[in-house]
C-alpha cells in the first residue's frame, strides 16, 4: 500500500467531483505531504488483497472499521472517533448518505469500479457543509484520467480484465476499456460483477453465553451476496475550449440478511439499486483570471429489505412476505468559480439539490417527501510569505422539506405529521495556517473549525413500529482542532508525519427508548482527542515499509450518568498498522500487513466488550509479463474470529483469494 | 360450565385462604425479608444488580437487553426476551447463573410462576404455547398450546402475564394482529397441575398488560390502542377491570378518563390498592395509586417515567418503582413517601424489579 496511499498538501484539492487533471501516483513516487489529514488511496491498496472498502480505509491512522459478516455485509468506518453516520461519503462528489438514513454501507461499494479514494479526516469540505462533522470520503470512479494520461501516443485503446476466486465461493469479474476516439474525445467503460456465498463456519453459542454445553459449529446461511456495477464516461474537448465530461455509473446489489448467529434466517434479504449521471462543462478561462465549471447530476437510489414471517423471525412479525424500503431521486445543478492569483486562490460554489423520496414495498401506507437544499460555500487561501499561507472555508446550507399529505411512515405504521419543521440555516466554517511547499524537508499546519450535521430524514420524520420520529431535532455540531507536521529524510526516502486532533461534539443524536418506543433525541456530547503518527519509508528499491499508530481518548460526555465518562462505541484507545513490501526475484513481490487495535465496546454503556484484535494478512504477487499479474492473498492468517457472546454477527476467519489481472 | 364452576369454587376458596399469589411473592416463608433485584437496560445491553444495606450493588451480571426478572419460590428467573429468547435461573445465594436454556426463536418469555415445588410455568408472548420447566435443570417437561386464541392471522395470542390462585393458573392474552388490537384481551384459566384449559373470559378492553389479585378479586389493567402520536388517550377505551367469575364477564373499576391514559405496568396491594404506570406518551409515564374499592385515583409525586416496572411487596407493604426518567432510578414507596434507593452512577435505567424469598 506504500505510495498507493499518500497524503498531499493541497488544502483546496477538493477533488470531490471528477477532475480533469489527475495527479498520477506510482510505486516510484515519493510522498509529499503536510499532514496525515488528507489522503488518497489508489487501487494497489486493494486489488488482489481480499480487502473491503472499509478495511482499506482503516489502514489509515485515525480510521476504525466495523463489519458484520463477509463480502457485502454491512460495514462502516469512523474517523478520529466520530461515528460513521457523521461522515460524508460521496461517489464522484455526490453524497450517498441521504435516502435511507444511517451510515453508508461500505460493503456494497465495489472497489473494482474505483480509481481513487479521497479521505478528508480533519474536516468536511465546505461543499458538503451541514451534512457531516466527522470528515469526508470520496470514491472517484474509474476513467477519471484523461486518455492522454493513460495511453501512449501510438495507442488508440487499452483495457483490462480482472478475475478472482476465493474462499466461500467468492468470485469477481471485472473489465475496463478506454478508447481514444479522436485527439479530443475519449470514452471509458467498465463492467463488474462480484459474488460470495459467505457460507463460512463459525462457533455458535446458541445465544446462551452462560451455557457452554449447547454450543455448536454452524455454517452461515442466507448470506449470499451478488453485485453488478458499471460505468461509462465520455470526455470531449470542444473547439470553443469547453471541456465536457459525461459520466454514468450504476450498481445493483442483492443479498441475504442472515440475521443473528443463533437466529439465522431463510429468505430475508435486501436489494439496492443506484444510478448516477453527471454532465460537467469546464469553461475556458474568462477575463484571464476566472475559471468556471458547470455541472448537472441526476441520481436514483433504492434500498429495500424483505422478510417472510414466520419463516424468518426478523423485522416485523407480519405474516407473509413483507417488503419495505425507500427510493430517492435527486437533481443537483452546481456552479463552481475559481480564482487563482500569485498569492491568492479562491473558490466559490453554489449548488442546489432537489430530492424526492417515496416508500417502496408492501406497506399499505404511502408517503413521499420533497427536500430542496441550497448550499453556498467558498474557500480562500492567501500566501503571506513564501511557503506560509493562511486561509479558510465556510458554507451555508438551507433546507426546505415538504411532507406531501403530512405523512412519512415506515413500514407498517403511520403517523401523520402536521408539517415539516422549518429548519434554520446550517453553517460551517474553518480557518487554517500552513507552512508547506514541494521539496521542503519539514512543514506543518494548524486548523480550527465548526462543523454540523443536519438530522437525517428518518430521524426527523421516519416512523417504524416501536420507533418515533422527531421533527424538532437540532443539528449535531462539532468543534474541531488539529495541528500536524511532517519531516522528510530524502536519503532513505522516508516521511514522518504526526498530527494531534481534538473534537468536541454537541447535540449528538441518539435513539432513546421510553415504554418500548425509541425516539431520536439531541442528548449526546462527546470529546475526542488523539494523536496519529506514521512513517513511510522506501530505504531500498526492493523494500518499502509503513508504520502507523493512533492513540485516542474518545469519551462520552452526555448528561446521562450511566454513559458519562464511558468510551464511545467502537473506538479503541490505540490502533497500529504495519506493512512491508518486498520486490523479490523472478518477478515476484510479497506484501505483509499486520493490524492491531485495543479492546472496544459495542455499546455506550461499555458493557458489551469486544476483545483486542490482532490480524495478519499477506499477498504474493507474480508478474510474468508486463500486462499480466497473478496475486494470491491470505487474509486473517491466524484464523481469528474474536467473538463476543453479545455480538451476534459472526465474521469469517481465514480467507484466501486468487486474482488474475490481464491488460490488453 | 362444569369446568367453570369447579374453577370458581376452587379459586374462591384459595383466594380467601391465601389472599394473593403474585409472581414475585414468597411461597415457602412469607415472613422472610425479600431480596430485591433490579434489572437495568438501555435497550442495548442489560444487567442484573441486587439491593443490599448500602443500596444497589456495585457488582452486576450481564444479560441480554430488556430482560424480565421474576422471583419464584426462592429462585430468581431472568427472562431474556425477544431476539435472545432464553430462560435463566440465578442462584440468589451467590447471584450466579445456575443454568440458562434456549427457548424457541422469537418465543419471547414474559412471565414465570410456580407450578409445583420442582417446576415452573413459563409464559411465552411470542409463541402460541406456554411451557412447564424443571427448576433443577431447565428442561421443558410439558407444553400447552394456545394457538386457538390467535387473533385473525396472528401466529401468537400474546400471553403476557400469569397469576396463580389455589390450583388454578390464570393466563392473560393480549391478542394483537399486525401491530393492532382488533379485539379485547382474553383471560384463560388452566389447571395449575397439568395445564388443562378450564375456561376463558373475554375482557372488556384491548391490549391488557397485567393483572393482580386484591381482596379476593382479580383485576386486569389494559393500555388500549395507541393514538396517532403513539401515546394513549384519557378515554374509556382502557383502564382497570375486575373479573366476575360467576358471570364470566368483567366490569370497569376505573377507566382511562380517571387514570389519564392507558396502563403500561401494574402492581396490586392485596389489601385493595392498585398502582398503575400510566403511559400518556413518550417519556410521560406518571404513577397512579388506585383505591379499588372507592374507585378513586391519586397521582404519586416525585416519579415521572415509571415504565421501569412496579412490584409490590405484600409482606412489607412496600411498592418498588422503576423510573427511567432523567432523574430516575429505583424507588420505594412506603407509607405515602417516595424514597430513592442509592445506586452506582453507572447503573442502567431500571427495566425490571423482582423480589425473592
Amino acid at each position: 500500500m506504500l505510495a498507493s496511499v499518500f497524503s498531499i498538501a493541497e488544502e483546496f484539492v477538493q477533488d470531490l467531483g471528477e477532475s480533469s487533471v489527475y495527479e498520477a501516483s506510482s510505486s516510484e513516487e515519493k510522498p509529499l505531504q503536510a499532514s496525515s489529514s488528507y489522503a488518497e488511496i489508489l487501487p494497489q491498496a486493494w486489488e488482489g488483497r481480499s480487502l473491503s472498502a472499509a478495511e482499506v480505509l482503516a489502514a489509515l491512522p485515525g480510521v476504525q472499521y466495523t463489519r458484520q459478516g463477509g463480502v457485502g455485509s454491512f460495514q462502516t468506518v469512523s474517523i478520529r472517533g466520530v461515528s460513521a453516520k457523521n461522515i460524508v461519503v460521496c461517489m464522484d462528489g455526490i453524497p450517498l448518505n441521504d435516502a435511507s438514513g444511517g451510515a453508508v454501507d461500505f460493503g456494497t461499494i465495489d472497489l473494482n469500479q474505483i480509481e481513487k479514494i479521497e479521505v478528508y479526516k480533519d474536516r468536511v469540505p465546505a461543499k458538503f457543509g451541514g451534512r457531516g462533522i466527522g470528515g469526508a470520503i470520496n470514491f472517484i470512479t474509474k476513467g477519471s484520467k484523461p486518455a492522454e494520461a493513460v495511453l501512449k501516443p501510438e495507442e488508440k485503446k487499452s483495457g483490462r480484465l480482472l478475475l478472482s476466486y476465493g474462499s466461500h465461493d467468492t468470485w469477481e469479474a471485472s473489465t475496463q476499456l478506454l478508447s481514444r476516439l479522436t485527439d479530443s474525445a475519449s470514452v471509458n467503460a467498465s463492467l463488474s460483477v462480484r459474488h460470495s456465498d459467505n457460507d463460512y463456519e463459525f462457533k455458535s453459542q446458541n445465544g446462551t453465553p452462560y451455557n457452554p454445553n449447547d454450543d455448536f459449529k454452524d455454517k452461515r446461511r442466507n448470506a449470499e451476496f451478488t453485485e453488478y456495477s458499471g460505468l461509462f464516461k465520455a470526455r470531449v474537448l470542444h473547439a470553443n475550449g469547453v471541456f465536457s465530461t459525461l459520466n454514468f455509473n450504476f450498481s445493483r446489489s442483492e443479498g441475504g440478511n442472515p440475521g443473528r448467529d443463533d437466529y439465522q434466517t431463510t429468505v430475508a434479504g435486501y436489494k439496492g439499486e443506484f444510478a448516477q449521471t453527471t454532465y460537467r462543462a469546464e469553461l475556458p478561462q474568462l477575463r484571464g483570471w476566472l475559471w468556471l465549471e458547470l455541472s448537472l447530476t441526476g441520481k436514483f437510489e433504492k434500498a429495500t429489505s424483505h422478510s417472510y414471517y414466520p419463516l424468518d423471525h426478523l423485522g416485523y412479525d407480519l405474516p407473509g412476505m413483507q417488503v419495505y424500503g425507500t427510493a430517492g431521486y435527486s437533481l443537483v445543478p452546481e456552479v463552481v468559480a475559481n480564482y487563482s492569483g500569485d498569492h491568492l486562490e479562491a473558490n466559490m460554489r453554489l449548488s442546489l439539490d432537489a430530492a424526492y423520496y417515496s416508500n417502496r414495498g408492501t406497506s399499505s401506507s404511502d408517503w413521499n417527501l420533497m427536500r430542496v437544499s441550497t448550499n453556498i460555500s467558498g474557500d480562500i487561501s492567501y500566501d503571506i510569505v513564501k511557503n506560509f499561507s493562511i486561509g479558510g472555508e465556510a458554507s451555508a446550507l438551507i433546507v426546505k422539506d415538504d411532507l406531501h399529505g403530512g405523512k412519512f411512515v415506515q413500514p407498517t405504521s403511520s403517523l401523520t405529521l402536521e408539517t415539516a419543521e422549518e429548519r434554520d440555516i446550517t453553517w460551517t466554517g474553518r480557518a487554517f495556517v500552513r507552512y508547506d511547499a514541494p521539496n521542503l524537508r519539514y512543514g506543518g499546519n494548524l486548523s480550527f473549525g465548526r462543523f454540523a450535521r443536519m438530522p437525517q430524514l428518518m430521524e426527523l420524520y421516519g416512523v417504524y413500529p416501536g420507533m418515533l420520529s422527531n421533527p424538532d431535532l437540532q443539528n449535531e455540531t462539532a468543534l474541531r482542532f488539529e495541528v500536524g507536521g511532517y519531516y522528510m529524510i530524502p536519503k532513505s526516502n522516508t516521511a514522518i508525519r504526526a498530527t494531534y486532533f481534538e473534537t468536541q461534539v454537541e447535540n449528538g443524536i441518539y435513539w432513546l427508548v421510553s415504554a418500548g418506543f425509541a425516539k431520536p433525541m439531541n442528548v449526546g456530547e462527546s470529546h475526542v482527542r488523539g494523536f496519529e503518527a506514521e512513517l513511510e519509508s522506501k530505504p531500498k528499491k526492493w523494500l518499502s515499509v509503513i508504520l502507523r499508530a493512533t492513540f485516542q481518548n474518545a469519551e462520552d460526555r452526555s448528561e446521562e450518568k450511566y454513559y458519562n465518562g464511558k468510551k464511545l462505541p467502537n473506538e479503541p484507545s490505540r490502533s497500529y498498522y504495519a506493512e512491508a513490501r518486498l520486490d523479490l526475484p523472478y518477478r515476484l513481490d510479497f506484501t505483509w500487513t499486520s493490524e492491531y487495535r485495543t479492546e472496544i465496546f459495542d455499546d455506550r454503556a461499555n458493557r458489551i466488550r469486544q476483545p483486542a484484535v490482532d490480524l495478519h494478512h499477506f499477498s504474493l504477487g507474480f508478474t510474468p509479463f508486463e500486462k499480466t499479474r497473478l496475486v494470491f492473498a491470505l487474509r486473517n492468517l491466524t484464523n481469528e474470529t474474536y467473538r463476543n457472546p453479545y455480538i451476534s454477527y459472526p465474521t469469517p476467519g481465514r480467507e484466501y483469494k486468487l486474482t488474475l489481472t490481464q491488460g490488453f | 360450565m362444569k369446568k367453570f364452576l369447579t374453577l370458581a369454587t376452587a379459586s374462591s376458596l384459595a383466594l380467601y385462604m391465601t389472599a394473593c399469589s403474585d409472581s414475585t411473592s414468597a411461597d415457602d416463608d412469607p415472613l422472610k425479608p425479600a431480596s430485591v433485584y433490579v434489572f437495568g437496560s438501555d435497550y442495548k445491553t442489560g444487567e442484573l444488580r441486587w439491593v443490599g444495606d448500602d443500596g444497589v450493588s456495585e457488582k452486576s451480571v450481564q444479560f441480554n437487553q430488556d430482560s424480565k426478572v421474576v422471583g419464584v419460590d426462592g429462585n430468581l428467573f431472568v427472562l431474556e426476551r425477544l431476539s435472545a429468547d432464553n430462560l435463566v435461573l440465578v442462584d440468589p445465594s451467590d447471584n450466579k447463573v445456575k443454568w440458562q436454556i434456549d427457548l424457541d426463536d422469537a418465543s419471547n418469555p414474559s412471565d414465570v410462576v410456580k407450578a409445583n415445588k420442582d417446576e415452573v410455568w413459563v409464559a411465552l408472548e411470542g409463541a402460541a404455547k406456554f411451557v412447564k420447566v424443571a427448576v433443577k435443570d431447565g428442561k421443558i417437561t410439558k407444553t400447552v398450546k394456545t394457538d386457538k386464541f390467535n387473533q385473525g392471522k396472528a401466529t401468537t395470542p400474546n400471553l403476557v402475564d400469569f397469576e396463580v390462585s389455589g390450583d388454578t393458573l390464570f393466563a392473560l392474552f393480549q391478542r394483537s394482529e399486525n401491530y393492532a388490537y382488533p379485539a379485547p384481551g382474553l383471560l384463560a384459566m388452566y389447571k395449575l397441575k397439568d395445564g388443562e384449559l378450564l375456561d376463558t373470559i373475554k375482557l372488556a378492553k384491548k391490549n391488557p398488560m397485567a393483572m393482580g389479585f386484591a381482596n379476593g378479586k382479580l383485576y386486569v389493567a389494559s393500555q388500549g390502542e395507541y393514538n396517532a402520536s403513539y401515546g394513549t388517550d384519557a378515554d374509556d377505551a382502557r383502564g382497570i377491570e375486575v373479573v366476575d367469575f360467576a358471570k364470566k364477564k368483567t366490569s370497569m373499576v376505573v377507566d382511562g378518563k380517571k387514570l389519564g391514559g392507558g396502563v403500561y405496568a401494574f402492581a396490586v396491594d392485596p389489601d385493595g390498592v392498585a398502582y398503575a404506570a400510566i403511559y400518556k406518551g413518550y417519556g410521560d409515564v406518571p404513577l397512579a395509586k388506585v383505591d379499588l374499592s372507592e374507585k378513586s385515583v391519586k397521582t404519586v409525586s416525585d416519579v415521572s417515567d415509571v415504565e421501569g416496572s412496579l412490584v409490590f411487596d405484600d409482606v412489607d407493604g412496600v411498592l418498588y418503582i422503576g423510573d427511567r426518567g432523567s432523574k430516575g432510578g429505583l424507588f420505594s414507596y412506603d407509607n405515602g413517601k417516595v424514597k430513592k434507593i442509592g445506586a452506582p452512577k453507572d447503573m442502567l435505567p431500571v427495566y425490571g424489579i423482582a423480589l425473592v424469598r
